[in-house]
């Protein structure tokens, strides 16, 4: 097999693995990892022992055990710093480890101290891309493709490339143009897909997911895929399908699971949700999310005694779970309150009066807008004659009441189209709490997409003051700033948003278009 | 206060003195073999055996019409009801059912307005004359057989003539209906003609005056130009596309209307309350019950709302109404959530002497049982007294507090059925509905059971709840006079079911039939306290428990003793009537003449 059609052939087992922007990374790295152990040269033989290490490192990483390739790579490194294997493997693990940041050091440097830099810059290509350096990435990718002309796995970072850097309409041709080139492989397609949802098209999403299914039935996660495109068209009959179909490929794929279970309860059929997330349960018995929500239902069915059992159990769970992910950012701290404010809940109405009470000052300790909370402590505070607790159950109310409307406000805002009675909502919230940050938010939105730009910044000014620090205010405030003709203060605010880990999607990098070299 | 007792003079209208002596004779073999069943009853003993009565042999018919059978719209789903009412005071309760109609369905106003134009058909409410049980129809409903889209129904003597009056609810107008006394009902413009989504009324005398006010209970302000329907693919559920609402849709204040017939200077007859006080969120109301939480003499109005805080509405120091259900504990589930609230119902289940409340609810939520902890405080207890997982599965409407078995304890009757037709026929739309039995008796704890799903077929069969049904509302009388409960039981689109409760009782019957002097005459929030033996029971006068019906004004206690050692009655003007000594059968009790009729059982 000659190198080309090496590459060839991993291109085509990229497009049939099951797809995830995570594997197919980590199959990149594997495939030029290959490359250029075959390319590199040693550069003396002092370097066995190094090179044994390396070996070891290559091996860990396949094994996609990369905590530890990390760890031995970085002994290789730190034994001979100047050898651009290791460097690269190094880069390489790190990659893999999402350390973009020192990643790119190591790989910069043995594209520098390489003869042959192809892979080496396709994956650099990668790494620029994934922090946002679309410039570099661009011509990482070119320089990789130099010598690999129509290259499939080239072309479609590249084609990722023109995505990030706002050139929307390209680079969809050219994942089209890839679909259509290589009729057996998936990614693009799926790729459309992801960009259809992406652009609040599922219809469309599901169409390309489809597809992308015909070439590959038996990949779970296009399945999943199409699950959440359904979902999203509100078809919720067909996203359960869609979920049991993946499940069926691979009754381990939790992912798969999680969304079957969630999309059930969603549609009220809680009988079967519970079934799935047990059954999740007995293949990750510490996944806290599922347990919390076995928990609430547990609870909702008036299953004291057992739910403050599951939901101390998941409490316990998330709390370690954030502790191992620290250096991850952590997107199971909403499911840590609920749990404990699930958990105060019990207390309560199983007569756990000073329990309840603790755990509810608790909660407010770390979230004075926890609703839950409130109405613990006021309903606890009151039964045993505290007048105190008749501002608890104000608070509660009043937080409760807002949040209604912000959910009518969004409801309008976001599924019926209704920026009228959106804004009506999102006033009335206000109304009963001025500071609600998702209202500010919302009516931020509006305002903006009505042309009042300032008061729109303002706006949003507010609901970040409030607390509100997600991709959608982010998204909202550049797209704002840049429409007001604010565009330093636009850039900069994508800027911030990326340091704090957000993809802020396709609206905004249009709006904000990167240099047109990124997508030549 | 009147103080009476046995020895009192028997009063000139005992209407059967040869058959009083003869009870009187039996009372200690009754009594022996009422006290026998009461102790050490297990399941299997459970006596209520509700009997459903055909058509052809109770004589009430009624197809009941309340739009499409697809259900495209909000204003399709929650009716009828009706009232046991002895409209023409001959002792034996006749029947008012509240109808609807076929459609517009998207515009229930236009409908009723073009049904008014019709002539009398078989469209319309219905009223049933009962002849010793036995129903007839009364031709134009004795003048109340409007053509309307009608929801519920609440009855009491306004005027306190003797005869009491029917109001009746409706996606339109309300209405006012006088009883002349003559067997015939006229329409009574007495400023109670509001137009809206009139749901569950209660008369109940707010401002204490004596003269019993009216609160109305209302839903969504419903626009048809801007109600999303079937086929506009943005509500479902369980991913089957249904009608939209009632969130997003705009609710409807409730109408608080004064009674000022015996005010002089005053044109109408009743005036509404401030405005501003009463429901000023405009919640989604289905039903409300008058009971006096705080023991201090004054009916408190507590509402329940569909997916919004219930509300519950005491006097401030001005007497001016203040909603305090969010300090009450009543307002949310026990866990702090909006529920769908759907009926309420009050009664002391637990015998503490505090009346306790009950709100049913949506499918895959539980009903709330709201044990009264004193000062209308109340703590969620639906777990505690088993009645919240039996209900998960079920969507519950009208709640009664009834005796059922009679053993001096308050059992709990809860029509069922869905909201969507597009779910399961068969499973789901229609359901069974619930008959709780309270063991409190039996055990010393207040707990419910039902025998049904799971049970023994033979004794599901006994209670006669097999029945699968979209119903809707429920009122309890003893139509038969035979000194047990009944219950007549609406289902939407279909004909009502009479349930005759053919069990023995497990204690003695007492009725009371309370006629009022200085407060309303209906004696509306009247407390009876009644000691037999070991055993006390705390009842309170009210008749629009449940949804959208109303039932029977006497009351029905039982004696585990086999009489009444003492019988306290609190009038709701604040008077208070003694007894002692009282045997079984039944009593008229007129405020200010002591019992003025007596009959044994």
């Amino acid at each position: 097999m000659s190198r080309r059609s090496c590459w060839w052939e991993g291109a085509r087992a990229f497009g049939s693995v099951r797809w995830s922007w995570s594997r197919v990374l980590v199959l990149v790295i594997v495939v030029s990892g290959l490359t250029l152990v075959v390319s590199l040269p040693l550069s003396s033989a002092a370097q066995t022992s190094t090179s044994a290490l390396v070996q070891r490192g290559i091996e860990l990483l396949e094994a996609n055990r990369v905590d530890e390739a990390v760890e031995e790579l970085r002994v290789a490194v730190r034994l001979s710093p100047a050898d651009p294997v290791g460097r690269y493997h190094f880069g390489r693990a790190l990659f893999a480890a999402r350390e973009l940041d020192e990643a790119l050091i190591h790989l910069e440097f043995a594209r520098d101290a390489t003869s042959e830099p192809g892979p080496v810059e396709f994956l650099l290509g990668q790494a620029y891309l994934e922090v946002g350096r679309l410039t570099e990435a661009a011509a990482a990718l070119e320089a990789a493709g130099a010598s690999r002309s129509d290259d499939p796995p080239i072309d479609y970072y590249r084609a990722e490339v023109c995505y990030r850097g706002g050139y929307i309409d390209r680079a969809r041709e050219w994942f089209a143009e890839l679909a259509e080139a290589s009729p057996g492989w998936g990614a693009p397609v799926v790729r459309l897909g992801v960009i259809a949802m992406q652009l609040s098209d599922p219809a469309l999403a599901a169409e390309q997911v489809e597809v992308a299914i015909q070439r590959s039935p038996d990949q779970p996660a296009l399945w999943l895929r199409l699950g959440g495109a359904h979902a999203a068209l509100g078809d919720a009959e067909a996203a359960i399908v869609a979920y049991r179909a993946a499940l069926e490929l691979s009754p381990a794929f939790v992912p798969a699971r999680v969304a079957l279970a969630s999309e059930l309860r969603i549609q009220r059929q809680e009988d079967e949700a519970l079934v799935e997330y047990r059954e999740i349960l007995r293949r990750s018995p510490n996944h806290g999310v599922a347990r919390l929500q076995v928990a609430e239902i547990l609870a909702g069915r008036g299953e004291r005694e057992v739910a403050l059992a599951e939901v101390e159990q998941a409490a316990n769970d998330l709390r370690e779970f954030a502790v191992a992910s620290a250096t991850d950012g952590d997107d199971r701290a909403p499911s840590r309150q609920s749990a404990a404010e699930l958990r105060a809940v019990l207390l309560m109405q199983l007569g756990r009066g000073d329990e309840a009470s603790a755990a509810a000052r608790a909660i407010l300790g770390a979230d004075p807008r926890s609703v839950k909370a409130y109405f613990v402590l006021g309903t606890i505070l009151i039964r045993g004659g505290d007048a105190l607790g008749q501002d608890h159950l104000r608070m509660f109310k009043r937080l409760t009441d807002a949040a209604e409307q912000r959910e009518l406000g969004d409801y309008n805002r976001k599924q019926v189209d209704d920026p009228e009675r959106a804004r009506a909502a999102y006033l009335q919230a206000l109304g009963h709490d001025p500071t609600d940050p998702g209202s500010l938010l919302g009516l931020g939105a509006l305002l903006r997409r009505a042309g009042d730009f300032e008061a729109a910044i303002e706006t949003l000014e507010a609901a970040a003051a409030a607390g509100r620090d997600d991709a959608e205010l982010h998204r909202e405030w550049v797209l704002a700033s840049l429409q007001a003709g604010r565009e330093e203060q636009a850039r900069a605010a994508l800027g911030r948003a990326r340091a704090a880990g957000h993809t802020l999607g396709p609206l905004v990098w249009s709006a904000l278009k990167a240099p047109a070299e990124v997508c030549s | 206060m009147t103080r009476l007792s046995e020895a009192a003079p028997a009063p000139p209208y005992v209407r059967d003195l040869r058959d009083l002596v003869a009870r009187a004779l039996c009372a200690p073999l009754l009594v022996a073999i009422a006290a026998t069943l009461a102790v050490g009853r297990s399941h299997a003993e459970d006596t209520a055996q509700l009997v459903a009565v055909g058509s052809d042999d109770s004589g009430i018919s009624l197809q009941h019409r309340y739009g499409s059978p697809q259900k495209g719209y909000i204003t399709e789903f929650g009716g009828s009801g009706g009232a046991w009412i002895d409209y023409d005071m001959d002792g034996w309760l006749d029947l008012f059912l509240v109808n609807g109609l076929d459609g517009p369905v998207d515009n229930p106003v236009a409908a009723t307005i073009a049904a008014l134009r019709q002539p009398p058909g078989d469209v319309g409410h219905r009223l049933f004359r009962s002849h010793r049980g036995s129903f007839v129809p009364v031709p134009e409903g004795g003048g109340a057989g409007d053509q309307a889209w009608g929801n519920g129904a609440a009855t009491a003597d306004v005027d306190s003539d003797g005869y009491p009056e029917l109001f009746v609810t409706a996606i339109g107008t309300d209405r006012l209906y006088r009883n002349n006394g003559d067997g015939s009902f006229d329409p009574w413009r007495l400023g109670v003609e509001d137009e809206g989504w009139g749901a569950s009324a209660a008369f109940t005398d707010w401002d204490g005056d004596g003269a019993l006010d009216l609160y109305v209970t209302r839903y969504i302000d419903f626009d048809p130009l801007n109600t999303p329907t079937l086929g506009d693919r943005l509500c479902t559920y369980r991913g089957e596309e249904v009608f939209c609402g009632p969130e997003g849709l705009a609710g409807q204040v409730d109408l608080l209307y004064l009674n000022r017939l015996e005010h002089a200077g005053t044109e109408k007859g009743f005036v509404r309350a401030d405005v501003a006080l009463i429901d000023p969120e405009a919640t989604y109301s289905f039903a409300l019950v008058a009971s006096d939480c705080d023991a201090d003499g004054d009916a408190e109005i507590y509402v329940a709302n569909d997916s919004m805080i219930n509300q519950l509405y005491r006097r401030d120091e001005g007497g001016q109404p203040v909603d305090e259900a969010l300090f009450s504990g009543a307002g949310y589930s026990g866990d702090g959530r909006e529920q769908a609230g759907m009926s309420a119902a009050s009664a002391d289940y637990d015998g503490d002497g505090r009346f306790d409340l009950f709100v049913s609810n949506f499918q895959n939520d539980n009903n709330s049982l709201y044990r009264n902890l004193g000062g209308c405080v109340f703590d969620e207890s639906s777990e505690a007294s088993g009645l919240a997982r039996v209900s998960h599965p079920y969507m519950g409407w009208a709640a009664l507090f009834i005796d059922i078995d009679g053993d001096a304890d308050q059992d709990l009757f809860v029509a069922n059925g869905h909201i969507y037709p597009q779910l399961d026929p068969v499973e789901s739309y229609a359901q069974r509905n619930h008959l709780f039995f309270n063991r409190l008796r039996e055990t010393g704890v207040a707990t419910f059971e039902e025998i049904g799903e799971g049970a023994p077929e033979e004794l599901s069969q006994a209670t006669g709840m097999q029945a699968r049904a979209p119903s809707r509302s429920a009122f309890a009388g003893d139509y038969d006079n035979d000194a047990d409960i009944d219950l007549l039981v609406t289902n939407l689109n279909e004909p009502p079911v009479l349930l005759r409760n053919d069990g023995d009782m497990a204690a003695a019957p007492l009725r009371l039939t309370l006629v009022g002097r200085s407060g309303n005459r209906s004696a509306y929030g009247a407390r009876v306290t009644v000691r037999s033996g070991s055993t006390t029971q705390h009842v309170e006068l009210h008749t629009s428990d449940g949804y959208l019906g109303a039932s029977d004004r006497r009351l029905l206690v039982f004696l585990p003793s086999g009489r009444a050692d003492a019988l306290q009655i609190v009038w709701p003007g604040g008077a208070v009537t003694e007894l002692v000594d009282v045997e079984p059968g039944s009593l008229i009790v007129d405020e200010l003449y002591g019992v003025v009729a007596r009959r044994a059982p």
